[in-house]
Protein backbone atom coordinates (compact mmCIF):
# COMPACT_ATOMS: atom_id res chain seq x y z
CA UNK A 1 0.00 0.00 0.00
CA UNK A 2 0.94 3.59 -0.89
CA UNK A 3 2.00 5.58 2.36
CA UNK A 4 0.09 8.53 3.07
CA UNK A 5 2.95 11.07 2.64
CA UNK A 6 4.54 9.18 -0.83
CA UNK A 7 0.31 9.48 -1.84
CA UNK A 8 0.23 13.18 -1.27
CA UNK A 9 3.58 13.95 -2.88
CA UNK A 10 2.60 12.63 -5.61
CA UNK A 11 -0.62 14.49 -6.38
CA UNK A 12 -0.40 16.78 -9.49
CA UNK A 13 -2.11 19.03 -11.56
CA UNK A 14 -4.83 17.99 -12.87
CA UNK A 15 -5.75 15.04 -10.33
CA UNK A 16 -8.72 14.73 -8.42
CA UNK A 17 -8.90 14.76 -4.62
CA UNK A 18 -11.06 14.09 -1.68
CA UNK A 19 -10.94 16.54 1.44
CA UNK A 20 -12.60 17.26 4.77
CA UNK A 21 -13.39 20.11 6.32
CA UNK A 22 -13.80 20.84 10.60
CA UNK A 23 -17.70 20.64 9.98
CA UNK A 24 -17.93 17.45 8.42
CA UNK A 25 -18.74 18.68 5.26
CA UNK A 26 -16.67 17.37 1.80
CA UNK A 27 -14.63 18.84 -0.82
CA UNK A 28 -14.72 16.93 -4.25
CA UNK A 29 -11.25 19.19 -5.76
CA UNK A 30 -9.22 19.28 -8.91
CA UNK A 31 -6.13 20.18 -8.84
CA UNK A 32 -4.86 23.36 -10.79
CA UNK A 33 -1.26 23.66 -9.63
CA UNK A 34 1.35 22.01 -8.16
CA UNK A 35 5.05 22.68 -6.86
CA UNK A 36 7.00 20.36 -4.80
CA UNK A 37 6.07 21.87 -1.16
CA UNK A 38 2.33 22.88 -2.22
CA UNK A 39 -0.55 22.17 -4.31
CA UNK A 40 -4.13 24.47 -5.20
CA UNK A 41 -7.19 23.03 -5.52
CA UNK A 42 -10.53 23.89 -6.14
CA UNK A 43 -14.04 22.74 -5.34
CA UNK A 44 -15.84 21.78 -8.20
CA UNK A 45 -19.06 21.84 -7.41
CA UNK A 46 -18.71 25.69 -5.97
CA UNK A 47 -15.73 26.88 -7.09
CA UNK A 48 -14.22 27.89 -3.50
CA UNK A 49 -10.08 27.44 -3.46
CA UNK A 50 -7.50 25.86 -1.23
CA UNK A 51 -3.77 25.93 -0.93
CA UNK A 52 -2.42 22.84 1.16
CA UNK A 53 1.12 21.59 2.12
CA UNK A 54 1.94 18.31 0.74
CA UNK A 55 0.95 16.85 4.40
CA UNK A 56 -2.49 17.17 3.19
CA UNK A 57 -3.43 20.33 5.41
CA UNK A 58 -4.94 23.03 3.81
CA UNK A 59 -6.65 26.23 4.42
CA UNK A 60 -9.78 27.79 2.11
CA UNK A 61 -8.42 31.07 0.36
CA UNK A 62 -11.56 32.26 0.89
CA UNK A 63 -12.25 32.23 4.75
CA UNK A 64 -8.69 30.52 6.23
CA UNK A 65 -10.84 27.13 6.84
CA UNK A 66 -9.44 24.57 7.54
CA UNK A 67 -9.42 21.07 4.95
CA UNK A 68 -7.82 17.54 5.23
CA UNK A 69 -7.06 15.58 2.01
CA UNK A 70 -7.60 11.92 3.25
CA UNK A 71 -8.10 10.59 -0.55
CA UNK A 72 -6.48 10.51 -3.46
CA UNK A 73 -7.43 7.72 -5.18
CA UNK A 74 -8.10 7.33 -8.86
CA UNK A 75 -11.89 7.75 -10.15
CA UNK A 76 -13.01 5.79 -12.68
CA UNK A 77 -12.13 7.54 -16.21
CA UNK A 78 -15.77 7.82 -17.12
CA UNK A 79 -16.31 9.43 -13.88
CA UNK A 80 -13.19 11.74 -14.09
CA UNK A 81 -14.62 13.12 -17.21
CA UNK A 82 -17.81 13.81 -16.01
CA UNK A 83 -16.03 16.02 -12.97
CA UNK A 84 -13.74 17.63 -15.38
CA UNK A 85 -16.80 18.56 -17.87
CA UNK A 86 -18.60 19.84 -14.71
CA UNK A 87 -15.97 22.40 -13.46
CA UNK A 88 -15.61 23.70 -17.07
CA UNK A 89 -19.77 24.49 -16.81
CA UNK A 90 -19.28 26.03 -13.23
CA UNK A 91 -16.28 27.70 -14.31
CA UNK A 92 -18.54 29.50 -16.80
CA UNK A 93 -21.24 30.36 -14.56
CA UNK A 94 -24.18 29.18 -17.46
CA UNK A 95 -27.17 30.61 -17.19
CA UNK A 96 -30.95 28.79 -17.00
CA UNK A 97 -31.29 25.93 -18.64
CA UNK A 98 -27.58 25.12 -19.04
CA UNK A 99 -27.30 25.36 -15.30
CA UNK A 100 -28.81 22.14 -14.83
CA UNK A 101 -27.62 19.01 -13.69
CA UNK A 102 -26.91 16.35 -16.17
CA UNK A 103 -27.82 12.75 -14.51
CA UNK A 104 -24.22 11.92 -14.54
CA UNK A 105 -23.16 14.86 -13.10
CA UNK A 106 -25.64 14.01 -10.19
CA UNK A 107 -24.81 10.82 -9.62
CA UNK A 108 -20.81 12.00 -9.59
CA UNK A 109 -22.10 14.10 -6.41
CA UNK A 110 -24.08 11.73 -4.82
CA UNK A 111 -21.51 8.87 -5.06
CA UNK A 112 -18.39 10.17 -4.55
CA UNK A 113 -17.85 10.46 -1.22
CA UNK A 114 -18.66 6.73 -0.92
CA UNK A 115 -16.03 6.05 -3.81
CA UNK A 116 -13.27 7.92 -1.69
CA UNK A 117 -14.38 6.83 1.88
CA UNK A 118 -13.62 3.63 0.65
CA UNK A 119 -10.01 4.30 -0.39
CA UNK A 120 -8.80 6.30 2.00
CA UNK A 121 -5.18 7.09 2.85
CA UNK A 122 -3.73 5.51 5.72
CA UNK A 123 -4.07 7.06 9.07
CA UNK A 124 -7.09 9.67 8.22
CA UNK A 125 -10.11 6.95 9.63
CA UNK A 126 -11.08 8.45 12.44
CA UNK A 127 -11.37 11.62 10.79
CA UNK A 128 -13.75 10.28 8.16
CA UNK A 129 -15.47 8.30 11.28
CA UNK A 130 -16.13 12.11 12.88
CA UNK A 131 -16.81 13.54 9.36
CA UNK A 132 -19.43 10.81 9.18
CA UNK A 133 -21.46 11.42 11.95
CA UNK A 134 -21.21 14.72 11.85
CA UNK A 135 -23.11 14.49 8.66
CA UNK A 136 -25.41 12.03 9.82
CA UNK A 137 -26.58 14.34 12.93
CA UNK A 138 -26.77 17.54 10.56
CA UNK A 139 -29.07 15.17 8.05
CA UNK A 140 -31.00 14.34 10.80
CA UNK A 141 -31.41 18.18 11.58
CA UNK A 142 -32.72 19.65 8.63
CA UNK A 143 -34.66 16.90 7.00
CA UNK A 144 -36.17 14.80 10.36
CA UNK A 145 -36.53 17.76 13.05
CA UNK A 146 -36.78 20.69 11.26
CA UNK A 147 -37.20 19.97 7.44
CA UNK A 148 -35.42 22.30 4.87
CA UNK A 149 -38.40 21.01 2.41
CA UNK A 150 -41.03 22.09 4.97
CA UNK A 151 -43.90 24.00 2.77
CA UNK A 152 -44.08 26.99 4.96
CA UNK A 153 -40.79 28.64 7.05
CA UNK A 154 -38.60 25.99 6.21
CA UNK A 155 -35.06 25.42 7.87
CA UNK A 156 -32.20 26.39 5.66
CA UNK A 157 -29.71 22.90 4.71
CA UNK A 158 -27.30 25.01 6.85
CA UNK A 159 -29.75 25.99 9.62
CA UNK A 160 -28.17 24.36 12.19
CA UNK A 161 -24.24 24.00 10.95
CA UNK A 162 -23.04 25.82 13.70
CA UNK A 163 -24.10 23.28 16.28
CA UNK A 164 -23.83 20.36 15.30
CA UNK A 165 -20.01 19.71 16.04
CA UNK A 166 -21.67 20.62 19.66
CA UNK A 167 -24.59 18.21 19.94
CA UNK A 168 -22.15 15.60 18.46
CA UNK A 169 -19.89 16.14 21.37
CA UNK A 170 -22.97 15.99 23.24
CA UNK A 171 -23.95 12.92 22.33
CA UNK A 172 -20.56 11.71 22.55
CA UNK A 173 -20.73 12.11 26.18
CA UNK A 174 -23.63 9.86 26.50
CA UNK A 175 -26.00 12.50 27.45
CA UNK A 176 -29.36 11.80 28.46
CA UNK A 177 -32.78 11.88 26.15
CA UNK A 178 -33.45 15.14 28.44
CA UNK A 179 -30.44 17.09 28.01
CA UNK A 180 -29.91 16.56 24.32
CA UNK A 181 -33.51 17.44 24.18
CA UNK A 182 -32.92 20.60 25.49
CA UNK A 183 -29.90 21.11 23.90
CA UNK A 184 -32.31 21.27 20.70
CA UNK A 185 -34.68 23.41 22.11
CA UNK A 186 -32.23 26.05 22.59
CA UNK A 187 -30.34 25.93 18.99
CA UNK A 188 -33.72 26.36 17.86
CA UNK A 189 -34.66 29.54 19.94
CA UNK A 190 -31.00 30.91 18.78
CA UNK A 191 -32.28 30.25 15.49
CA UNK A 192 -35.63 31.47 16.11
CA UNK A 193 -37.10 28.85 15.13
CA UNK A 194 -41.33 28.11 15.16
CA UNK A 195 -43.16 26.81 18.17
CA UNK A 196 -43.80 23.25 16.23
CA UNK A 197 -39.74 22.46 16.20
CA UNK A 198 -38.88 22.84 19.84
CA UNK A 199 -42.40 20.56 20.17
CA UNK A 200 -40.76 17.99 18.37
CA UNK A 201 -37.49 18.39 20.52
CA UNK A 202 -38.57 15.22 22.78
CA UNK A 203 -38.87 13.07 19.46
CA UNK A 204 -35.99 14.59 18.07
CA UNK A 205 -33.60 13.59 21.24
CA UNK A 206 -34.69 10.02 21.63
CA UNK A 207 -34.18 9.58 18.01
CA UNK A 208 -30.10 10.99 18.03
CA UNK A 209 -29.86 8.62 21.34
CA UNK A 210 -30.83 5.95 19.05
CA UNK A 211 -28.27 6.72 16.22
CA UNK A 212 -25.47 6.93 18.77
CA UNK A 213 -26.50 3.57 19.44
CA UNK A 214 -26.13 2.50 16.28
CA UNK A 215 -22.75 3.58 16.48
CA UNK A 216 -21.28 1.43 18.81
CA UNK B 1 -69.98 113.50 -0.46
CA UNK B 2 -68.74 112.83 2.59
CA UNK B 3 -72.30 111.72 3.21
CA UNK B 4 -72.03 109.27 0.41
CA UNK B 5 -68.93 107.52 1.38
CA UNK B 6 -70.65 107.42 5.44
CA UNK B 7 -73.79 105.65 3.90
CA UNK B 8 -71.56 102.71 2.45
CA UNK B 9 -69.46 102.47 5.21
CA UNK B 10 -72.64 101.74 7.30
CA UNK B 11 -74.10 99.43 4.71
CA UNK B 12 -70.73 97.61 4.50
CA UNK B 13 -70.96 97.30 8.84
CA UNK B 14 -74.25 95.76 8.42
CA UNK B 15 -73.34 93.37 5.76
CA UNK B 16 -70.52 92.47 7.86
CA UNK B 17 -72.52 92.01 11.13
CA UNK B 18 -75.22 90.06 8.94
CA UNK B 19 -72.33 87.31 7.91
CA UNK B 20 -70.85 86.68 11.09
CA UNK B 21 -74.76 86.24 12.39
CA UNK B 22 -74.87 83.56 9.98
CA UNK B 23 -71.94 81.53 10.42
CA UNK B 24 -72.70 81.83 13.94
CA UNK B 25 -76.11 80.12 13.20
CA UNK B 26 -74.28 78.08 11.00
CA UNK B 27 -71.60 76.92 13.70
CA UNK B 28 -74.23 76.12 16.37
CA UNK B 29 -76.53 73.97 13.85
CA UNK B 30 -73.48 71.94 13.49
CA UNK B 31 -72.75 71.66 17.36
CA UNK B 32 -76.84 70.71 17.44
CA UNK B 33 -76.06 68.21 14.62
CA UNK B 34 -72.83 66.25 16.33
CA UNK B 35 -74.77 66.10 19.91
CA UNK B 36 -77.36 64.36 17.99
CA UNK B 37 -75.54 61.69 16.55
CA UNK B 38 -73.54 61.25 19.87
CA UNK B 39 -76.80 60.55 21.75
CA UNK B 40 -77.75 58.35 18.62
CA UNK B 41 -74.37 56.33 19.27
CA UNK B 42 -75.03 57.00 23.09
CA UNK B 43 -78.09 54.69 22.68
CA UNK B 44 -79.64 52.08 20.59
CA UNK B 45 -82.55 50.06 21.18
CA UNK B 46 -81.73 47.74 19.49
CA UNK B 47 -77.83 47.29 20.57
CA UNK B 48 -77.05 44.01 21.90
CA UNK B 49 -76.08 43.41 25.85
CA UNK B 50 -73.14 40.79 26.61
CA UNK B 51 -75.14 37.47 28.21
CA UNK B 52 -75.43 36.44 31.84
CA UNK B 53 -72.57 34.28 32.79
CA UNK B 54 -69.64 36.01 31.08
CA UNK B 55 -67.23 38.87 32.33
CA UNK B 56 -68.94 41.45 30.08
CA UNK B 57 -72.34 40.15 31.11
CA UNK B 58 -75.36 43.26 30.69
CA UNK B 59 -72.43 45.52 28.79
CA UNK B 60 -73.92 47.16 25.77
CA UNK B 61 -71.48 45.21 23.30
CA UNK B 62 -71.20 45.70 19.15
CA UNK B 63 -71.43 41.84 17.95
CA UNK B 64 -72.62 39.19 20.45
CA UNK B 65 -70.40 36.86 18.58
CA UNK B 66 -67.30 38.74 20.00
CA UNK B 67 -68.15 37.58 23.66
CA UNK B 68 -65.98 34.88 25.26
CA UNK B 69 -63.35 34.85 22.40
CA UNK B 70 -59.47 34.71 23.08
CA UNK B 71 -57.72 36.93 20.71
CA UNK B 72 -54.90 35.00 19.55
CA UNK B 73 -51.64 36.20 17.52
CA UNK B 74 -51.26 34.75 14.37
CA UNK B 75 -47.69 32.37 14.49
CA UNK B 76 -44.62 34.59 12.95
CA UNK B 77 -43.39 33.35 9.85
CA UNK B 78 -39.58 33.55 10.08
CA UNK B 79 -38.07 35.59 6.85
CA UNK B 80 -34.71 35.40 7.18
CA UNK B 81 -32.31 36.35 4.51
CA UNK B 82 -32.36 38.46 1.90
CA UNK B 83 -34.49 38.40 -1.14
CA UNK B 84 -33.88 35.93 -3.60
CA UNK B 85 -32.26 36.99 -6.99
CA UNK B 86 -34.38 34.74 -9.35
CA UNK B 87 -33.41 34.01 -13.04
CA UNK B 88 -35.56 33.68 -15.91
CA UNK B 89 -37.54 30.90 -15.24
CA UNK B 90 -37.33 31.38 -11.65
CA UNK B 91 -39.63 33.01 -8.97
CA UNK B 92 -39.89 36.57 -9.75
CA UNK B 93 -41.46 37.65 -6.42
CA UNK B 94 -38.28 37.96 -4.40
CA UNK B 95 -38.31 34.33 -2.92
CA UNK B 96 -41.16 31.30 -2.37
CA UNK B 97 -43.42 31.77 0.45
CA UNK B 98 -41.72 31.31 3.40
CA UNK B 99 -38.25 31.13 2.07
CA UNK B 100 -35.70 34.45 0.75
CA UNK B 101 -32.30 34.04 -0.91
CA UNK B 102 -30.66 31.48 1.46
CA UNK B 103 -28.44 29.66 -0.58
CA UNK B 104 -25.76 31.11 -2.60
CA UNK B 105 -25.10 29.03 -6.25
CA UNK B 106 -23.37 30.49 -9.03
CA UNK B 107 -23.07 33.50 -7.73
CA UNK B 108 -26.50 34.21 -7.01
CA UNK B 109 -28.51 34.49 -4.02
CA UNK B 110 -31.89 31.68 -4.41
CA UNK B 111 -34.85 30.95 -2.74
CA UNK B 112 -35.15 27.44 -2.29
CA UNK B 113 -37.19 26.10 -4.91
CA UNK B 114 -34.98 28.71 -7.48
CA UNK B 115 -31.95 27.00 -6.18
CA UNK B 116 -33.17 23.36 -7.26
CA UNK B 117 -35.09 24.62 -10.51
CA UNK B 118 -31.29 26.24 -11.28
CA UNK B 119 -29.82 22.97 -10.59
CA UNK B 120 -32.82 21.09 -12.29
CA UNK B 121 -32.71 18.70 -9.23
CA UNK B 122 -36.42 19.46 -8.54
CA UNK B 123 -37.65 16.16 -8.78
CA UNK B 124 -34.79 14.29 -6.73
CA UNK B 125 -35.80 12.72 -2.94
CA UNK B 126 -35.01 15.27 -0.60
CA UNK B 127 -32.73 13.81 0.92
CA UNK B 128 -30.67 14.39 -2.61
CA UNK B 129 -31.74 17.49 -2.79
CA UNK B 130 -30.41 18.69 0.57
CA UNK B 131 -26.98 16.61 -0.28
CA UNK B 132 -26.62 18.33 -3.67
CA UNK B 133 -27.55 21.48 -2.17
CA UNK B 134 -25.04 21.52 0.33
CA UNK B 135 -22.20 20.76 -1.88
CA UNK B 136 -23.31 23.64 -4.98
CA UNK B 137 -23.63 26.10 -1.99
CA UNK B 138 -20.29 28.17 -1.58
CA UNK B 139 -17.99 27.72 1.42
CA UNK B 140 -20.69 25.40 2.56
CA UNK B 141 -22.12 27.72 3.92
CA UNK B 142 -20.10 29.89 6.08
Amino acid sequence: MTSSSQALHAVVTGDLIYGLRNDGRTDLLLVYDANASNFWARNIPNESTYKFGRDGEGRRIEDDRQCTIVSTAALPPEQYQVAIALDRRMGSRPEYPDSRLTEDEIQLMLTHDRFFEERLLPGTEALVKRSQKLRAVGSFLTLEWDPFNAPENPSSVFEYDDYVSDLLALLDTHASKNEVARFLRMIAGLRNRPPHVLERADAAAASLVQLRESWS
Amino acid sequence: MVRIAGRALKALGYEIRLATLSLKLATLSLKLDVLIAGLERRYRPDQPRAPKGTPEGGQWIDDLSAIGQVHVEPERVQVAGPRCDGFSGGCSLGGSFGTTGMYSIQGKRLCRSCALKILGIEELPHIEQQETLGRFAPKGQQ
